[in-house]
């Protein structure tokens, strides 16, 4: 195959001369007479190599190193350079070949043009065998079943595209496969698994020249995104992550290329949430849940906890669904809600009113039901919550798509993306979204309410959900739901408020990506009524839960780990949390306080060590934990500081 | 205390002087040696590694060779004639990079604060 190089010279007959000879040598030359044209040329084109004069301004001034400086930018790191001069200096090489702090050099080579072609197409050769490795005779293949293709893979990534520059682009990804796949001799790609307008994620198996065969996992897509994805994951992942593990990286001028090994999966099994859950058997998706859910995301979330200093949990939350905090952005989430208002008129199911603050919902035979307008709940402070947030690592947007299942239920993170830290509710607040909102399917939109009701009603994350069971394709939602809910309350405390505050702004966000220039099916306008339903009930339940107090009774801690106040079982403890207030307990029977030594020895098993600073941060972790699952009421907390000595329980 | 190493050939004790006095200066310890016994030099115990290009018999072999052994170490070559094929040649062979030799507390405060600083920023 015939590489593609950009040849830069400010002297045209220059220009000429030596893109003859490379087109002689067999190479395609995108010649450009100035700066702006080679910047032109590596902006949208995609060349392997770009050969680059040094002075492009003035031939006669020693300070031009415009074509340096062009070498230099960042956004052209994929293309490999070579530097061809007639300016031989020692001082020049240095520019062009000493490494920078990151150990990166502006260029792979500098060739004087006196040395003639030979020397510059032995240079040429070089960077294609060192830097470009592009393996050329790789053979691709394409899933008989679902084929895909370059072009389309492309569109996927700019779906804007031209046709004569999709051609590019399609080339531009092939060529970024056969770097990524350099050491093998084929390779063969699955049915695409999840795209999002920026990225694909597709299976693909790649045999190497000894046989072997390696799955991967490839995340295509942007560029810059895939390098933040890359370190994301690097500053993020908890180190006993048992997750997908990168290995291997590519890039060109737009594209950038991600390849996850998964451990011990069988990749040609491997199915994505949605898959799973279409098929419509509860226990393999309640064990896969419990994978995901038990192990893989307590490890990222036991990784890093944060507090933030803001008190505003809504604010975070519409950063995490895309809502900026401008006028204008409530605004366009207005016009979405509104347009999908007028949508529903055509669904017939139902007939929404909504103006002056309130929604009004009337479905057929019923009486209206009316809800506090749900953008602009989003849009205000959430004065239920005034306590600092706490985050905790998150890998990011969990999604029917981006989760993968094994053939033994074992869960695998695809995407990293948007790693970062998150409010703690807000992993399980994407799958029971996922659920709820993208798997879940019903008959009617009457359905929905019923469904939404069951969702709604908890007062406590523990509570069991009153599934009416009217709905049999339902059932298993409602389920998982509980199944998330249960995790949720062991991990951030009983509190359902700031977990609807997730899942209001999560509908919200959804909502405001409906696009009514788009031309939608009915089940993607009945989703977009079922997320307005879900969210004014939300609001609805938020306002109610203003005015509700915190439950009344006894505290208890059964054997099974179980917390109950009164009868509400408000959180599951084990391991220490458990141990600390079994010990909490006993002492409170005998109306006694527990020494910080007491814990160490009963709790951590240790030897006391008075002023050890390592016990006391442990101690003060482990309280702080325990705090955050069992106090349900700031204002009238049951485990007290007794100063300089140890804690109290109230009963 | 950083380890710089300075492989020469005795020849120059002037400037050998003045490099062990800045290099002292800037809280660094210098350790030579001798271009025609690096069998027994152990690469991986230097943070900056300096090349005299006119004492050493084939430079580009020296680098490629301490590169081998150590993939971290900043390499300097310094040249009392640098030239540009020189030049290319030893930061083609893995050298981080290449200034002339000049006399002079000052130029030889220059070569090391710009290695050891570039060292620092890049945090190896």
């Amino acid at each position: 195959m015939p590489g593609t190089i950009l040849l830069m010279d400010n002297i045209k007959d220059v220009l000429d001369k030596w893109g003859s000879l490379l087109e002689g040598a067999g190479y395609r030359v995108l010649k450009a007479l100035t700066l702006e044209g080679a910047e032109h040329v590596l902006r949208d084109r995609w060349v392997h190599l770009a050969i680059l004069d040094i002075r492009m301004v003035d031939e006669d001034d020693e300070n031009d190193i415009s074509g340096l400086l062009l070498a230099r930018k960042p956004d052209f790191a994929a293309v490999p350079k070579i530097v061809l001069t007639a300016y031989k200096s020692f001082e020049y090489v240095r520019m062009v070949l000493a490494p920078n702090e990151e150990g990166q050099r502006p260029a792979v080579n500098f060739i004087a043009k006196d040395e003639g072609p030979r020397k510059l197409i032995q240079a040429i050769e070089q960077a294609f065998a060192d830097q470009i490795r592009i393996n050329w005779n790789l053979d691709i293949q394409w899933d008989q079943r679902e084929p895909l293709s370059f072009p389309h893979l492309a569109s996927l990534l700019q779906p804007d595209l031209s046709n004569d520059i999709l051609v590019q682009r399609a080339g531009e990804l092939e060529d970024l496969v056969r770097r990524l796949f350099y050491d093998y001799q084929q390779i063969r790609f699955g049915r695409l698994l999840w795209h999002d307008g920026h990225r694909f994620c597709v299976p693909v198996l790649a045999r190497s020249p000894q046989g072997t065969a390696d799955p991967r996992i490839l995340v295509c897509g942007d560029r810059e995104r895939l390098e933040q994805e890359r370190k994301k994951l690097d500053g993020l992942a908890p180190q006993t992550f048992q997750g997908a593990r990168l290995a291997g990286t590519a890039e060109t001028t737009h594209f950038g290329a991600n390849a996850y090994e998964l451990p011990g999966a069988d990749i040609e099994t491997v199915q994505t949430l949605r898959d799973l859950f279409q098929i419509g058997k509860e226990r393999p998706l309640k064990t896969a849940l419990a994978h995901l859910l038990g192990d893989v995301l307590e490890a990222w979330h036991q990784h890093g906890q944060m507090v933030q200093e803001t008190h505003d949990l809504m604010s975070l939350y519409r950063q995490w669904v895309g809502l900026a905090d401008d006028d204008a952005s409530q605004a366009e989430a207005e016009q979405r809600v509104e347009w999908l208002v007028q949508t529903a008129r055509t669904l017939g199911a139902v007939e929404i009113k909504r103006g002056g603050g309130v929604v009004t919902f009337h479905f057929p035979s019923q009486s209206p039901v009316s809800y506090p307008d749900p953008v602009a709940t989003v849009y205000a402070p959430l004065t239920q919550y005034d306590s600092p947030v706490v985050c905790r690592a998150s890998p990011g947007w969990l999604t029917a798509e981006n989760v993968l299942v094994d053939a033994e239920q074992r869960i695998w993170l695809t995407d990293f993306a948007r790693a970062d830290q998150a409010p703690q509710w807000w992993d399980f607040v994407c799958l029971e979204a996922a659920i709820r909102f993208d798997l879940s399917r019903a008959p009617e939109l009457v359905a929905w309410q019923e469904f939404e009701e069951c969702l709604v009603s908890p007062v406590y994350l523990h509570d069991r959900l009153q599934d009416k069971g009217g709905i049999a394709d339902l059932q298993t939602s409602v389920a998982l739901i509980e199944q998330v809910r249960r995790q949720a309350g062991s991990e951030a405390g009983p509190d359902p408020l700031p977990y609807y505050a997730g899942l209001l702004a999560w509908a919200v966000g959804a909502m405001a990506c409906y696009d009514p220039r788009v031309l939608y099916t009915q089940a993607d306008r009945m989703r977009g009524v079922h997320l307005l339903l879900a969210a004014s009930m939300i609001v609805g339940r938020l306002g109610e839960m203003t005015a509700s107090s915190s439950p009344q009774g006894e505290l208890r801690l059964e054997d099974d780990g179980s917390v109950w106040v009164g009868d509400h079982c408000v959180a599951s403890l084990v391991g220490q949390e458990f141990d600390l207030l079994q010990c909490l307990l006993k002492h409170a029977l005998e109306d006694q306080f527990v020494s910080r030594q007491t814990i160490v020895e009963s709790v951590f098993g240790e030897q006391y060590v008075a002023g050890d600073v390592s016990q006391e941060s442990r101690i003060n972790s482990l309280i702080s934990r325990l705090r955050d699952k069992i106090e349900l009421d700031q204002g009238n907390p049951r485990i007290l500081t007794v100063k300089s000595k140890g804690y109290r329980l109230r009963r | 205390m950083t380890k710089v190493l300075f492989i020469n050939g005795q020849s120059d004790r002037h400037w050998i002087e003045s490099l062990e006095q800045t290099a002292l200066c800037l809280g660094e310890s210098l350790e030579l040696a001798d271009h025609q016994h690096l069998e027994g030099v152990s690469f991986q115990n230097y943070a900056l590694i300096i090349i005299d290009a006119g004492a050493v018999n084939n430079p580009i072999s020296t680098v490629r060779h301490i590169r081998s052994c150590n993939s971290q170490v900043r390499i300097v070559m310094v040249s009392s004639t640098p030239h540009w094929k020189q030049a290319r040649e030893t930061l083609l062979a893995g050298a981080t990079d290449y200034v002339r030799k000049v006399d002079g507390r000052e130029a030889i405060l220059d070569i090391l604060r710009g290695s050891l600083f570039r060292m620092r920023e890049g945090g190896s």
